[in-house]
């Protein structure tokens, strides 16, 4: 039976809205995983060399978007590892997210969804002893 | 402290420059469905069909359920896959809705039992047939065990199969409801995930500095990119030794384990293939990474129960594996393994999936066998179990009482029987066709109508056998096709069962110890 046009279209609109959801939420995770990265260069640079011997008050330069500040030591470094906490917690949930995203876009091509997604990971000794009977 | 810098390789000018802002979202022109933190690298294909594995049990041992290790060794029971007569089964030939197509997959004809065939295939993926039994009926060469091997095709890796003949079960070493019951384990599968944090890049550049006294920590830096981002990693002395081993070096494609720091090779990049003139063979390029650095890595397992039965039996480690050794598996340890499995299901860690046991020549299994088949049947992880018969009404084994297809009554009201009838000219001309193409014969046209006349009055498996030997012949002849001459040659020189009997009745009187054409065995 041929579906009228305007069916395919609601149809193919559904599509690609949820491809775009995921899609997104995808680029989303990129661009956290990005500042998570140049957030940890950041803290690692303050706790090395850069930081060595000097107090939690002394000041140093911060660039944020397009300003450089000065700002105390300690103060810069509890913020970017509150940020930190924040990015993971952020990326954490996108990616949970994404698991029943990927099997609405999977139902909605009838393709099949993909299995034991939804199963809660073993703990790494549970694995560890997995991988022992599957003879690694 | 005086360090001695050595930069194993100089930053290449043709590296990213460090990203000015993010690209804007870009939609590709392919619908990525299957991302990868869920990517779902489909899990027990490897896991399904090993038939060695090496292992050492030290870690199993305490975490593994806490399964004691019981004493005795195991015994694995051989597999027998008559792989040879029907290796050109992909499937079950069905469309989506389930109608059979004429000849598709290497299925040819059996129009209804196809069909039936797709309704319990369709009931096993739904997971509703668990603890039933199918019985395929029919005369011998009618396709029976084709239509196990392609219902087991079609319902994928993740589907564990298994497939045995009735007559492996009476074995020295094992009782017969050991075996059984190892081939029933060996049809459920248990489903779990694994989840890894990793960070996955290419590597630019690898930095360590040594110090001049050359001993003392190291320190160093990594630089790894996707294609999208680019970041430092300050190596602490672990890592280092660990990239130190694996070699790794600019351009190579790598993944470090979060948890464990482990180092893994992936290849190396495909921008960087010029970089050296001569590379050994099993350098394998990738493609650069793509997405976030530190990704989530879910991959699903499945595993046999009888596999991880084996592991937690075995005490002296892989050895007991070759020893050839005769030894049953524990009631025990099959008791804790089960209480392990369904303590993961409720916590939702693990799934079970319900496979395929295929009892071939189940007309072999005797009495216990069945009583014992019908109690398993019961079981809340017990497989689908197809049967396969080519009997009528004959003794059960073990009694003397008669039956349909040599299984017990209440057995058989277990069953949904499928039936396959004998084959059509038309498809055993097309099914001996599929076999030329199979066995790499090329068969002229007046010859395989030669070939399906002798199939239709003797038998198909007959005619497919002649194929290969007409092969022979014709190569002999420095021919490339198999001609009508090559036929009929071999048709001479091997005869078939008629042929065969008639022969024998004819010289009974010159033949040893025959008593007469009363005890002439039954064939079929």
């Amino acid at each position: 039976m041929a579906k009228s046009p305007e069916v395919v279209q609601q149809y193919l609109e559904e599509v690609e809205a949820a491809a775009e959801d995921v899609l997104s939420d995808r680029q989303e995770i990129i661009t956290l995983d990005r500042r998570r990265n140049t957030n940890r260069e950041a803290l690692r640079q303050l706790a090395g060399d850069g930081g060595a011997g000097k107090g939690p008050d002394s000041r140093m330069w911060i660039c944020v978007g397009n300003m450089f500040l000065r700002m105390p030591r300690g103060f810069v470094k509890d913020s970017i590892e509150k940020e930190q906490k924040h990015l993971d917690t952020e990326i954490n949930n996108l990616r949970n997210g994404l698991r029943s995203k990927v099997n609405l876009l999977n139902d909605l091509e009838h393709k099949q969804a993909t299995i034991g997604t939804s199963l809660k990971p073993l703990s790494p000794d549970e694995w560890q002893a997995v991988q022992q009977v599957m003879g690694k | 402290m005086c360090t001695q810098l050595i930069a194993l390789e100089v930053k290449n000018p043709r590296n990213m420059k460090r990203h000015k802002c993010s690209k804007p979202l870009q939609r590709p022109t392919k619908i990525e469905t299957q991302c990868e933190p869920i990517s779902g690298q489909r899990p027990g294909a490897a896991a399904n069909q090993r038939s060695v594995r090496l292992h050492n049990t030290g870690v199993a041992r305490g975490t593994m359920a806490g399964v004691s290790l019981a004493a005795s060794e195991e015994h694995e029971m051989t597999k027998i896959e008559r792989i040879g007569a029907h290796s050109h089964i992909r499937g079950l030939g069905l469309t989506d809705d389930l109608t059979p197509k004429a000849s598709a997959q290497g299925m040819v004809g059996q129009i209804k039992a196809r069909r039936a065939a797709g309704v319990v295939q369709n009931m096993i993926k739904e997971g509703k047939l668990a603890g039933q039994a199918v019985l395929i009926a029919g005369q011998p060469g009618t396709g029976k065990t084709a239509i196990a091997l392609g219902l087991a095709q079609s319902l994928g890796s993740d589907t564990p199969f298994t497939a045995i003949s009735a007559s492996e079960i009476y074995s020295l070493g094992m009782s017969k409801t050991e075996v059984l019951t190892q081939a029933f384990r060996r049809s459920i599968g248990v489903r779990i995930k694994e989840e890894t944090e990793i960070i996955e890049g290419e590597v630019v550049e690898v930095q360590i500095d040594r110090p001049a006294t050359g001993t003392g920590a190291k320190v160093g830096k990594l630089t790894l990119k996707t294609t999208e981002m680019e970041t430092i990693y300050d190596l602490g002395n672990k890592l280092i030794e660990s990239l130190t081993k694996e070699k790794v070096q600019a351009g190579d494609v790598i993944t470090i384990d979060k948890a464990t720091g482990k180092i893994t090779k992936l290849g190396r990049s495909f921008t960087r293939a010029r970089d050296y003139d001569a590379t050994g063979p099993q350098t394998r390029f990738v493609q650069c990474p793509e997405g976030e650095l530190q990704k989530r890595k879910e991959v699903v397992h499945t595993v046999t129960l009888h596999e991880i039965d084996v592991i937690n039996n075995r005490t002296q480690g892989f050895l007991a594996l070759f020893s050839g050794d005769t030894g049953e598996i524990k009631g025990e340890v099959r008791q804790q393994i089960n209480a392990k499995v369904a303590e993961w299901r409720e916590e939702g860690k693990a799934e079970l999936v319900p496979g395929v046991l295929f009892v071939d020549e189940v007309h072999m299994l005797d009495i216990e066998c069945f009583s014992f088949l019908n109690r398993a049947l019961e079981d809340d992880m017990a497989p689908v179990v197809i049967v396969a018969t080519n009997r009528g009404i004959t003794r059960i084994r073990g009694t003397q009482n008669m039956s349909p297809h040599g299984i017990p009554i209440d057995m058989l009201d277990r069953m949904i029987i499928i039936k396959t009838v004998p084959y059509q000219e038309k498809e055993i001309k097309e099914i001996l066709k599929i076999r030329c193409e199979e066995e790499d014969c090329e068969i002229q046209d007046e010859a395989l109508v030669v070939l399906t006349k002798i199939g239709v009055e003797t038998s198909l498996r007959y005619a497919i056998q002649l194929i290969t030997l007409a092969n022979l012949v014709a190569i002999k002849r420095k021919e490339k096709q198999i001609t009508i001459p090559d036929v009929k040659k071999v048709y001479q020189l091997f005869i078939d069962e008629q042929r065969s009997q008639k022969f024998l009745k004819e010289y009974e009187d010159e033949f040893m110890f025959d008593e007469g054409t009363d005890t002439m065995m039954e064939t079929s």
